[in-house]
């Protein structure tokens, strides 16, 4: 018989259970991104014979590479606790502008590049204006952004799509390095200076701290409004650059090129563990967003799924994703 | 987070897809024996959001079924990038054929240069590239779709014959630069040029929308007064049917003797049974995709096809509405 009285063992028991069913849900917040991933590759692999091939994986990181550059300069924005809603227009603007600047004759390289990636940070410095000099909120102040830009495109382009590019800016978005497409080491190469901007320079930690308590974070000395800016440049720039090598890949623009494109990019950010309120998130989290979105989407594609399915199964995966997040460890 | 767990976690997983890798290498089977031996076809089919790409879609998996193909049909939602995604998979799963309803007459061309580059047979169907695609080098087996200019002509030719004494004609297109935009518009041009009396008073964009096309004919109606105006003629049966419910909601169905569209959607043939359009013209969907895949499976053996198979668009009325 136990010494103990009854209530003592009841109440020790829930503890147990309650510090079990945490432990539990912090591994599963931990690692269930990567888990749902390796699942999801696990399962492609078995169901379909062409999943798991060199030429498949390669397709699956170069089509996720344009939804990548858009995410890695909105996992920024979201960390300060911002949003950014204009990154698919910009999609659409830098696209028409360097594909105007880069006709099918021309050896032009330099000159639509430069100019189209320009678009980015322009639209993103009315972003930061609008939401630190006249202190309206992200969502707002970038919606109307989204609408203005998208209708800049259209106004550059009277509505008709861009087509034929110069073979040089083509490079870009269709040529390959030895055996690996462009975009594919474009997009490793900006996720890896993204990564060390954020997780190594005193820039990233600033990052995190406006985001985290943006009040504390300006008593401390940290220059708020300036990183507020930065973080807007930094997504609008990613947003043009993505429009260009989309603009190169398909060798040609449309004004309405990147609509939705956004919500695509917000979507991987959350899935990689950002949080909507700032202070918490990764680059590494969002690249496995970015490609857990690309495998589910190839995936499928490969299944021969019905385009009206496939779009509630991403849904489901993405509040999957949100609730795992929720059990995270900190 | 700290850094340890970050490396915990990227090894687990990299560690864990490596594995996975190696394990299911040897699991694989031969493409043929997965397919059970049947031919693959993959298409890519514009946007599954319009009715009449749906029934083209269903046409084609019925007759694939009756041909024993296996059929993977793509919906890459109007983005020619979506669409170049999804053709670069279909030639990655090595399909023996692609069928493609191009989003877009150039700038989809690259999807298609894939599909040549990978030495596979393509099949346009709907929708044709611009003649600069064959000039440089591009190839198609066989195209199978109608002559959109024909539908503009039968438009522009029942308006013609239903206002004998001319009138004032509302024209709404689709998208201007797109294929068949410009087709029907120039069919029903000609035909319209050569009467005078028929005065397109206003042609704006709708884009092919029932909403876009509803609030932009309630505010024509404001702008034309009772009487003012005798027909509306749309590009598609979708734009009609939202002109149309707009006219409705004002009470003047009647001074309307002509509102006609495109397409012969099941939804535009039941507006043209109870009166609230009185033509549509019929674009046969089902005859699209049947002929679509029976020329496919020709190409697949080795049988010779006609490069251009064009199924001709027809004039509905209340008169002949029930035999479609």
């Amino acid at each position: 018989m136990s010494a103990l009285p009854l209530r003592d063992i009841f109440t020790r028991a829930d503890l147990g259970d309650a510090n079990r069913t945490r432990h539990v849900q912090h591994l599963l917040g931990d690692y269930g991104l990567a888990v749902v991933f390796i699942g999801c590759v696990l399962g492609l692999s078995i169901t379909t014979d062409s999943f798991l091939t060199m030429d498949n994986v390669v397709n699956i990181v170069r089509q996720s590479s344009i939804i990548g550059f858009i995410a890695i300069g909105m996992t920024f924005v979201m960390i300060t606790g911002g949003i950014d809603l204009s990154v698919g227009s910009v999609v659409g603007l830098s696209g028409v502008v360097a594909a105007s600047l880069a006709p099918d004759n021309s050896k032009a390289f330099v000159l639509p590049l430069v100019v189209g990636l320009a678009v980015g940070p322009a639209v993103g410095f009315v972003n930061a204006a609008l939401i630190v000099r006249a202190g309206i909120l992200p969502f707002l102040a970038t919606l109307a952004v989204m609408a203005a830009t998208r209708g800049m495109a259209l106004v550059y382009t009277n509505g008709q799509p861009v087509s034929d590019l110069s073979p040089a800016f083509d490079w870009l978005g269709s040529g390959t390095l030895g055996p690996v497409p462009v975009p594919i080491i474009l997009f490793v190469i900006v996720a890896v200076i993204a990564d060390h901007a954020l997780q190594r320079t005193r820039f990233g930690r600033h990052v995190y701290a406006v985001g985290g308590n943006p009040e504390s974070a300006r008593i401390v000395g940290i220059p708020v409004r300036g990183i507020l800016l930065s973080v807007y440049l930094i997504a609008g720039a990613l947003a043009a650059f993505a429009g260009i090598v989309l603009t190169a890949r398909v060798d040609g623009a449309d004004p309405l090129a990147g609509t939705g494109y956004e919500l695509n990019a917000i979507a991987a950010v959350v899935i990689g563990g950002t949080s909507l309120f700032g202070g918490v998130g990764s680059i590494r989290g969002t690249v496995l967003g970015v490609l857990l979105l690309g495998v589910v989407q190839n995936g499928l594609d490969l299944l021969n799924v019905s385009s009206y399915y496939q779009e509630t199964i991403q849904g489901l995966i993405l509040v999957i994703a949100v609730l795992l997040n929720r059990w995270k460890s900190d | 987070m700290t850094t340890s767990s970050y490396l915990s976690r990227r090894l687990l997983l990299t560690t864990s897809v490596a594995a996975a890798c190696t394990a299911l290498e040897g699991l694989k089977f031969p493409a043929m024996a997965a397919n059970g031996g049947k031919p693959l076809v993959g298409a890519t089919l514009l946007s599954l959001q319009y009715p009449f790409l749906v029934s083209l879609d269903e046409a084609m998996k019925s007759e694939a079924t009756k041909k024993g193909i296996e059929l993977i049909t793509l919906d890459p939602r109007q983005s020619v990038a979506t669409e170049l995604n999804q053709v670069e998979d279909l030639v990655t799963r090595k399909v023996d054929l692609v069928v493609m309803i191009p989003v877009d007459q150039r700038t989809s061309q690259n999807a298609a240069r894939l599909v040549n580059k990978a030495g596979i047979p393509l099949v346009l169907v709907n929708t044709k590239f611009t003649d600069d695609f064959t000039a440089k080098g591009g190839t198609f087996v066989s195209y199978v779709g109608s002559d959109d200019t024909q539908a503009g002509q039968i438009e522009g030719q029942y308006l013609a014959d239903q206002l004998p004494h001319g009138g004032a004609v509302i024209y709404l297109v689709g998208q201007y630069g797109g294929a068949s935009t410009e087709r029907r518009k120039a069919g029903f041009d000609a035909v319209v040029r050569t009467r005078p009396d028929l005065k397109i008073v206003t042609e704006l964009q709708a884009h092919g929308s029932r909403a876009e096309a509803k609030t932009i004919t309630e505010n024509l109606l404001q702008r034309y007064r009772r009487g003012s105006i005798q027909a509306l003629v749309a590009q598609n049966d979708e734009m009609a049917i939202g002109a149309s419910s707009a006219i409705a909601a004002a009470g003047r169905l009647d001074e309307f003797k002509v509102l006609i569209g495109v397409d012969g959607s099941k939804a535009g043939l039941d507006a043209v049974k109870d009166g609230r359009m009185t033509a549509t013209v019929f674009q046969d969907a089902i005859g699209q995709g049947t002929q679509a895949v029976d020329v496919a499976s020709a190409i697949l053996s080795k049988n010779t096809v006609p490069t251009e198979i064009i199924i001709p668009f027809k004039l509905v009325t209340k008169n002949n509405v029930a035999s479609f």
